[in-house]
């Protein structure tokens, strides 16, 4: 830690992902950008005075956050309520709700979002917290004054004098004019060798989209061929997690399916372990308000469990919004290698 | 070298930031929107000669370089290739050699370990494999008491992560104690 302890102030924009966030501070004299992978924090610090240019460029961000996440699991969980109450409008609310969040999050993502970079003459660095382009404003609102305090404002037209000039470092594959001997050398970046989407990832998502669909259509028929519906496609579902989790150590696939994949895992471990404990709760109260002696053991309940509507409801809610991010990943198509993609979801 | 797109790298078109602060990438179609400022025009190491001329003051390592600083420990002129940057000031490579603990004090902080988040998640994430909650629990609440009063993190963050984790553990560790009374005091009115 540093002998005498600054004093950060946060400027506006967070990155709250399920592993990755990521936010930038302000300091006496420099920007602090916290990159931060659950367990550990990274810093890097731009001085004011060596701060070249702040770009911003519109591009579509579909980034989930963590926050989402739980909105997204909270609205899986209530759907399946909405359809088994008595009440017949709560489901069609619950269904316009849902589509409508889905319908702001797929436009703000792709209408109002942004990627914006800090160049100094030895680096260009994303900052990863700032990526909608409001956020961008009020960030940019905020630095300009500390910057132009330490190095002053920029007068007249600016573009002829940076034209001799090297705005940030020269990245491999920057057309170097400056550079001896480069003038009439152009290389353009090498494309990503890892793609978006392969059979094996669109199997995939496939499964989580059609089994989402499947439990949530199959959530008001018979339990038994319910819950088998639902063990089938969890099958299914791990089944097609594996062949992407190779192909991206291989490097044929990008890590946003990765981490997909992961995501797929994970959330069906911790509903397994949270249906469990629920039906646990459930028998427990039931023993605790049943007037009769007999205790119903909870173990006898495990299959029973996966035959109820809300359970198979929940799961399907869960698996759509997972295939329902696959998809989009698939169709955003390549992007560009140094672009990192472990903060997207 | 015009400005770089922000999303693929590439040049941006100088005749648009022409008009404006504003231009598209002629490769990735993005809207780019500039804020350039000085430090871009200034001359850079590279732009101005380093060999020092007639009468201009001179690095002391390299009397035929032009000296861009003077250290802050003793003094003498430095060239680009001499100048170390610590904090607030300018050293020269002896001043550093020399005071070394010192140079080692000034070093920014560029990563540290947040042991709130590992107290808060250890106690949660063996509940899968409870057997180790034995060895954990222990383990979570020494973490969280020794670390309690240190900074967590370079910017502001608060010890709630600590105490919810510290919460856990406390009440694994009771449910381990009184687990084993139960079975001991069992085993004992068995007897």
């Amino acid at each position: 830690m540093e002998q005498e302890r600054i004093k950060y102030k946060k400027l506006p924009g967070r990155r709250r992902g399920f592993i990755f966030g990521s936010s930038v501070w302000l300091g006496p004299d420099h920007l602090l950008l916290v990159r931060s992978a659950r367990f550990r924090e990274e810093y890097k610090r731009f001085y004011f005075r060596d701060i070249q240019a702040i770009v911003t460029a519109k591009a579509p961000r579909f980034h989930i956050s963590t926050r989402a996440a739980f909105l997204g699991v909270a609205l899986g969980v209530v759907l399946p309520v909405a359809v088994n109450s008595r009440i017949p409008w709560t489901i069609w609310w619950s269904i316009a709700l849902l589509a409508v969040l889905i319908a702001l999050w797929i436009y703000i993502s792709a209408a109002a979002s942004c990627r914006t970079r800090i160049y100094t003459a030895v680096s260009s660095d994303e900052l990863p917290s700032v990526y909608r382009t409001w956020t961008a404003r009020k960030f940019l609102e905020k630095v300009q004054p500390h910057i132009a305090q330490a190095q002053g404002a920029l007068e007249g037209n600016w573009a002829e004098a940076v034209e001799e000039k090297q705005v940030g470092p020269l990245p491999e594959g920057r057309v170097g004019l400056s550079m001896p001997g480069s003038a009439a050398r152009i290389t353009l970046p090498s494309a990503s060798a890892a793609a978006s989407s392969t059979p094996a990832s669109n199997f995939f998502v496939a499964s989580l989209c059609l089994g989402g669909l499947a439990n949530l259509a199959a959530v008001q028929v018979n339990g038994s061929v319910g819950r088998w519906i639902l063990l089938i496609t969890i099958l299914v579902q791990l089944v097609g997690a594996v062949p992407v989790l190779v192909q991206n150590y291989r490097g044929k696939l990008q890590a946003g399916m990765r981490n997909l994949a992961i995501a797929a895992l994970v959330s069906a471990g911790v509903w397994y372990y949270a249906v469990l404990m629920g039906a646990s709760m459930a028998v427990a109260y039931q023993n605790a308000q049943s007037r009769s002696h007999k205790i119903v053991v909870p173990q006898a309940q495990e299959w029973v469990v996966f035959e109820y509507p809300l359970t198979r409801g929940s799961a399907g809610g869960l698996t759509l919004l997972l295939g329902l991010a696959g998809v989009i990943l698939s169709l955003r198509g390549e992007r560009p290698p140094e672009e990192r993609v472990s903060f997207n979801v | 070298m015009p400005v770089p797109c922000a999303r693929c790298n590439m040049p941006l078109p100088k005749w648009e930031l022409l008009s404006g602060n504003a231009a598209s990438c002629p490769s990735c179609g993005s809207r780019n929107t500039i804020h350039l400022f000085p430090a871009a025009l200034a001359q850079t190491a590279a732009d101005r000669p380093e060999a020092a001329i007639e009468g201009e003051a001179a690095c002391f390592d390299h009397p035929g370089k032009r000296a861009v600083a003077s250290c802050r420990q003793c003094g003498r002129f430095v060239c680009q290739l001499c100048a170390v940057e610590f904090g607030t000031g300018v050293w020269c490579p002896s001043c550093v050699a020399n005071a070394a603990g010192q140079a080692r004090q000034a070093n920014a902080t560029t990563s540290v370990t947040l042991y709130d988040t590992w107290a808060l998640a250890i106690p949660f994430a063996l509940l899968i494999v409870w057997p180790l909650t034995l060895l954990a629990a222990p383990a979570v609440i020494a973490l969280a008491l020794m670390k309690w009063k240190q900074p967590i993190s370079l910017v502001r963050r608060n010890r709630w992560r600590f105490a919810l984790g510290l919460a856990v553990a406390l009440a694994e560790g009771g449910a381990w104690a009184w687990g084993i009374w139960y079975v001991i005091a069992r085993a004992r009115s068995g007897a």
